[in-house]
């Protein structure tokens, strides 16, 4: 259907397309550029501390300088230069100041002091609540603190390292208290813990003594050739202080992570959260490009070939996963995980490339939950977030394997959960974005955005996906835009989301006067030239915040793509 | 008698953006210099103070004119909102205060032109200099006079400040608007009033060419604007990501009238592409061009029009006839032989530029003919009366030595012909760490020196031409010359020295 032509539509997408092919690295892909993070340039510095090299310590200076800036007005520090300060990142920054000989003063305390209390016990006790049963990040955090003489090193919850001597089959039936991604911290972080506080039952001493040498060995294996754990600085830095704080900073594994963060600093002395998520920001940018029809400004046979050649094609040593799913970075520290094989075969198929289809659908059949939902990156693991179900997710591997024409009852199967996780209100709730600005941090715009292109395709006429459509008209904002909730002031990567779901749906109710709105949105800040500036949504492991670059450009270019053909062409004078 | 209670709403810029400048070329030099050129000199010679009216600037950026015209249209009265400079906020702040709000050119020195200047000449850049100390004198009125007032900041720089919460907490900034904002500055404003909260980042919200509010007083060095953004894509440059719109021609000559009124004879005419207003898509449109110059030659009182960029594929869509036209109806009657035009060629290697994103602006040239199709579009500007003045970027990413070699001799190709060329040092738009003067090879120099080869020669020539067009008096123009030529010795020795120690 086309409906009145939108004023200089065609040129903002051209605009939008054009800065969006601008931002391409020399070989063809995208980096994007994640946000500077005050946790991982806390835990980096300390790790470069502990390592006590005298090479090191212009780093450390530049990234005590730029933790000295990044403090907030209340006295604390948050995840990403933008985010509000929590206690976690407060505690790290400030484990660090001690690690570097700097005083913290009371200025510096003062948030963690009216967040906590006064005194050590009670920061721990903080840290502990603040992640409840899981384990995965209270504990190396409570380690650190410790290390650095902050916190106390009795009531830091033990985590059983010697459980990643059994066989992996075993693990889910372990009910593990950290999630499958940080296997590397329960390892080197348990190892520590096991030094510093013995167990007392001889038993479990002599059984962790024979299991030390084997789970070191797998560290070992899992690490990869350049040291980055998962590309993560605050987990590699965790590993490093831990195997310094136990074996020394000679530790070969030590070695190599200290040298992985040496690497990953930036030239303003912080580190990112992660090096990049070059894999998921390509897979999506060529996703946008074909929606806009401007899939001929690339080199579609290299891009394919770059694309196909991101799949895993052997067990992963780190999670066991099997050959054919993609990660989200194409460094060697990427894991395979439901989201960025599902957007890689999305790419795929629409770049004309179905060989790889195949075995990456057979690998998201393979890691289906019971439930029908997919998890991100183990099947069945625990029952922490990231190990179980996300409609986010779940969505996306649907479409995936609708794709790739396989997958009939496994698609079923997920569009059922999807049903089931609907809340009542009818959005869905995100694993992996969420939004600052809503009371509970969640981001349903997103998740709703995501799991309606799902039905889209799947089961347009369900009642779960008009009810999902009911609820993003209704919660777009006065000024034509969507924000993470109802509530949330509006940004162009929910904007952006919303518009291309409710392309689907034009003669829904209320759905063409908000397609209208949300366009002329977009337009206006594209034409004031505000557009590319991108809001903390994204979540990290741990749930820490983040912001990528190219989140508002690449959203942009497909909504607009979307809105183009809904719209039409109007030549622009 | 009572103090005065300060305006509710005050609007102010630094020095480099508000002063009484003569002609566009001065601006430029502003920017150029760094404190490595003696300040007081500089202060008195090339950026004087502006006049003022009731304590108020008869010039302001005119990103600050345009936020006052929208305030104004939205009910705020002359008594409410004040554009002053920054010798005037201590008499313009007081208990009435709610909002300072600044227009920033270069907030933390990470533009290319800044980095490229206090990389090659030493010191700060005065955009840089200058807004820091505006800053000072901002907050110090603030907590003087008006503590609960908020400063928000906005202007084309403020890119620099959104993502970097540390320096606006430094610098003391409440709220960062990016990009254009004549659709929610009333809004902002009025929410400030209020003392409503706001967000540390607001993004700015557009509205169309049609409805952008015409001026109510002057605007520094008479500029007007003839349309916004460019949109061809560059990696390098910040206009890349807003398309461009021309503004109607009945709202440039309200504009241009308006300067007329406030005492600003000499105009300059902005555009990101000035050959390209009007252009429907890319196919240009000289009539409309040049029928928009006979409106504003028409006008009585104009004197020098000036303008700032042009694209290398636009001029290739004039005819020599309408290039020659163009030059007649730029200069009229003031008797300059030495119009200028930037060009921005980027690099003599079409690859280069493409991979960083120059496709469109290319258009169809292929990469091996991109510097020869500049060199002739350039040429057809000279012979159509111009002095063009052709922008490099050193250190692109990707660039190759034999990139730099093309480059060179491209540079060099120019031997004897009426031309200047500024080279600039990479800086990357997202303000990540800039090519620092030390990355530069012995052939960057090369070619730094060559470009300042035809500068010297011809910035000096430029200058006394074009302040004669304009009336500056004799004495100024030597004190210039005085300058320039002391300039160009510091220069040449700071060349020499870098050279020197530059890698092979
Ligand atoms: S053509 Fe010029 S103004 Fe346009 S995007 Fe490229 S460098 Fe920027």
């Amino acid at each position: 259907m086309t409906q009145r032509a939108i004023p200089h539509l065609a040129s903002a997408l051209e605009t939008a397309v054009a800065h969006l092919l601008s931002r391409r690295e020399p070989e063809g892909f995208w980096r994007g550029r994640l946000s500077a993070s005050a946790l991982a340039t806390a835990t980096a510095v300390s790790a470069l501390l502990l390592g006590g090299e005298a090479a090191d310590r212009p780093l450390i200076r530049a990234g005590i300088a730029w933790l000295r800036a990044a403090q907030r007005a209340d006295g604390g520090w948050g995840d990403t230069p933008e985010s509000p300060s929590n206690l976690p990142t407060t505690l790290l920054v400030l484990a660090a100041f001690r690690l570097a000989g700097e005083p913290d003063s009371a200025a510096d305390r003062r948030y963690a002091v009216a967040r906590a209390g006064r005194t050590p016990a009670e920061w721990r006790a903080a840290i502990l609540r603040s992640y409840g049963a899981d384990r995965t990040f209270a504990v190396p955090i409570l380690m650190h603190g410790a290390l650095a003489g902050l916190t106390p090193w009795a009531g830091i919850p033990d985590l059983p390292f010697e459980l990643a001597a059994v066989p992996r089959a075993w693990y889910p039936a372990l009910r593990l208290r950290v999630v499958s991604y940080a296997l590397p911290a329960l390892i080197a972080v348990g190892l520590l813990l096991d030094d510093r506080r013995p167990p007392r039952h001889p038993l479990l001493r002599a059984a962790r003594r024979l299991a030390a040498p084997r789970v070191l060995d797998t560290l070992a294996r899992i690490q990869p050739e350049h040291g980055g754990f998962l590309e993560a600085a605050p987990l590699t830095a965790f590993v490093a202080m831990a195997l310094i704080g136990r074996f020394g900073a000679a530790h070969p594994v030590a070695r190599r992570c200290l040298a992985f963060l040496r690497d990953g600093v930036r030239a303003d002395g912080s580190w990112p959260i992660d090096t990049d998520l070059s894999v998921w920001v390509t897979t999506n940018a060529l996703t946008a490009l074909g929606a806009a029809g401007a899939l001929e400004a690339i080199d579609v046979p290299a891009m394919r070939r770059w694309v196909a050649a991101r799949q895993y094609t052997a067990e992963h040593p780190y999670t066991g996963a099997a050959p054919g799913g993609w990660g989200w970075t194409h460094r060697p520290g990427g894991v395979p995980d439901a989201d960025d094989t599902a957007g890689a075969m999305l790419a795929l198929a629409r770049l004309g490339e179905t060989a790889p289809l195949a075995a990456g659908a057979r690998w998201l059949r393979g890691l289906q939950n019971r439930d029908g939902g997919w998890p991100t990156f183990c099947r069945g693991w625990g029952r922490l977030p990231f190990d179980t179900s996300a409609p986010d997710v779940t969505a996306h591997a649907v479409r995936a394997l609708r794709a790739a024409g396989v997958g009939d009852a496994a698609r079923r199967r997920g569009m059922a959960y999807l049903e089931a996780a609907q809340g009542a209100d009818g959005a869905w709730t995100p694993l992996w974005f969420g939004n600052q600005a809503t009371a509970d941090g969640t981001n349903r715009t997103y998740g709703t955005a995501r799991v309606l292109r799902a039905y889209a395709v799947l089961a347009p006429d369900a009642l779960a996906a008009h009810r999902g459509v009911a609820w993003l008209v209704g919660a777009q904002r006065e000024d034509g835009g969507w924000g993470g909730g109802v509530e949330a002031p509006s940004t162009i990567e929910e904007t952006a989301l919303a518009l291309s779901a409710l392309a689907d749906w034009p003669q829904a109710p209320g759905v063409a006067e908000a397609l209208t709105r949300g366009t002329a949105y977009l337009l206006r800040r594209i034409e004031a030239g505000s557009w590319t500036i991108s809001a903390p949504i994204g979540l990290y492991f741990a749930r820490l915040w983040y912001d990528e670059a190219l989140y508002p450009v690449v959203w942009t270019v497909e909504a607009l793509g979307r809105m183009r053909h809904i719209f039409g062409e109007a030549v622009d004078r | 008698m009572t103090a005065f209670p300060g305006y509710p709403i005050v609007l102010t810029a630094d020095r480099t953006l508000m002063a009484g400048y003569s002609l566009l070329f001065d601006g430029m030099l502003a920017s150029s210099l760094t404190t490595a050129a003696p300040p007081g000199l500089v202060g008195r010679l090339v950026m004087p103070p502006a006049p003022l009216t009731d304590g108020r600037a008869t010039v302001a950026p005119l990103g600050i004119r345009r936020i006052e015209a929208a305030l104004r249209e939205g009910g705020f009265t002359r008594d409410e909102v004040a554009v002053v400079p920054e010798e005037e906020l201590p008499r313009a702040i007081g208990p009435r205060t709610c909002a300072v709000g600044i227009c920033a050119g270069e907030p933390t020195g990470h533009g290319m032109n800044s980095t490229t200047m206090a990389g090659i000449a030493g010191g700060i850049s005065y955009p840089h200099a200058h807004f820091t100390r505006l800053m000072a004198t901002v907050r110090a009125c603030r907590t003087a006079a008006a503590p609960k007032a908020k400063i928000i900041l906005g202007g084309p720089g403020s890119w620099q400040l959104a993502g970097d919460a540390a320096r606006r907490a430094a610098l003391g900034i409440d709220h960062v608007v990016t990009g254009y904002a004549e659709g929610n500055a009333l809004e902002l404003f009025r929410a400030l009033r209020l003392r409503d909260p706001l967000p540390a980042v607001i993004p700015g919200e557009a509205v169309p060419a049609e409805a952008i509010p015409p001026i109510v007083d002057g605007t520094t060095m008479g500029v007007v604007e003839i349309s916004r953004g460019c949109g061809w894509g560059c990696a390098f440059c910040t206009l890349a990501r807003v398309p461009m719109r021309h503004l109607p021609e009945e709202l440039i000559v309200a504009d241009v009238q308006t300067n007329l009124r406030a005492g600003m004879a000499d105009i300059a005419v902005l555009s990101e592409d000035f050959f390209r207003y009007g252009a429907i898509g890319a196919s240009v449109q000289p009539e409309r061009v040049l029928g928009l110059l006979q409106w504003l030659r028409g006008l009585h009182g104009v004197g020098l029009l000036q303008i700032d960029h042009a694209n290398a594929r636009s001029v290739a869509g004039f005819s020599a006839d309408e290039l020659a036209r163009v030059t007649r109806l730029l200069v009229g009657e003031t008797g300059a032989e030495l119009p200028w035009v930037n060009m921005g060629v980027e690099t003599a290697s079409g690859a280069l530029l493409r991979r960083n994103g120059g496709g469109p602006k290319m258009g169809g040239v292929m990469d091996d003919e991109w510097g020869s199709f500049c060199a002739v579009q350039l040429r057809r500007l000279i012979r159509a009366g111009f002095l063009p003045m052709v922008s490099l970027i050193l250190g692109l990413p990707g660039e190759t030595p034999e990139d730099v070699e093309a480059t060179l001799r491209w540079v060099e190709g120019f031997r004897g012909e009426p031309i200047t060329i500024f080279p600039v040092l990479y800086a990357p738009v997202d303000g990540g760490a800039p090519l620092t003067v030390r990355a530069l090879t012995r052939r960057h120099w090369q070619l730094i020196r060559a470009a300042y080869t035809y500068n010297f020669r011809w910035i000096p020539r430029l200058y006394r031409d074009n302040q004669a067009a304009v009336g500056v008096p004799p004495w100024k123009r030597l004190l210039f010359q005085m300058m320039g030529w002391g300039q160009a010795m510091q220069w040449r020795a700071r060349f020499a020295l870098h050279a020197g120690r530059a890698r092979g």
